[in-house]
């Protein structure tokens, strides 16, 4: 899986035998890790802007 | 977790992933888009996009592929890690159970003897710096029944699964 840019951030998703995340990133530095499966985040915090990019890459298959 | 540094070693048909753990090793087959002898790697290395947490790879028809360093731990099975993702699970189980629960927040605070901002640190699910046993005392004053399952490595699955019921 390829790391997508959009709207200045970074996301990277994997499916693990433990669930199906993302995380993001923006200047090099960690924003969230965000649970896809329970639409919740693990690690960090996500602005609204980071929410709605990650719909938005979910609701496109790319994530 | 920081990489320090990535190699691919075509031999053995795993990314060696340098951490201040130790060497762990990434099968190319777990990769997207998996590396081959007819692709190979042109290009490698630890990706600062991902803040250090992860390696970019770019093999020779042009395709790119990231991994991250979790992807890397689960793989290998480091206890810190996995002992996260438990933390996790059981802290989102919390969570379902205290919702379901005819008990107050206040109740549960009085039960586990503790304080509101305890609590609100246990159901937290952001936070990995708690302890399991909180997190057990917690499910118990639920009325939540937790099992946990311990595979051995004969067995067909491996890996210890946890989870709780009302």
């Amino acid at each position: 899986m390829g790391k997508i840019r959009r709207g200045n951030y970074v996301f990277l998703s994997w499916r693990g035998d433990h669930g199906h995340h993302v995380h993001v990133y923006r200047d090099g530095s960690f924003v969230v890790k965000w649970d896809l499966d329970n639409w919740l985040p693990m690690k960090g915090r996500a602005s609204r802007r980071v929410l709605a990019l990650i719909r938005e890459l979910n609701d496109e298959g790319r994530l | 977790m920081k990489i320090k540094s990535v190699r691919a070693n075509n031999r053995k048909r795993a990314f060696e992933v340098r951490t201040w753990r130790g060497l762990l090793p990434f099968p190319y087959s777990k990769a997207d888009p998996a590396p081959a002898a007819a692709d190979q790697i042109a290009d490698l290395f630890v990706d600062h996009e991902l803040g250090g947490e992860g390696f970019t790879y770019r093999l020779a028809s042009g395709r790119e592929g990231s991994v991250h360093v979790d992807q890397v731990l689960e793989y290998n099975q480091d206890p810190a890690h996995l002992r996260d993702l438990l933390l996790y699970e059981l802290t989102l189980e919390a969570q379902k159970c205290l919702q379901a629960s005819a008990l107050s927040k206040r109740e549960v605070i009085r039960r586990l003897r503790t304080s509101p901002a305890q609590l609100y640190r246990l159901l937290d699910q952001t936070n990995q710096r708690k302890s399991v046993d909180k997190l057990l005392s917690l499910l118990q004053v639920l009325d939540c029944d937790v099992e946990l399952v311990v595979r051995h490595p004969g067995d067909a699955r491996q890996g210890v699964r946890a989870g709780a019921a009302r």
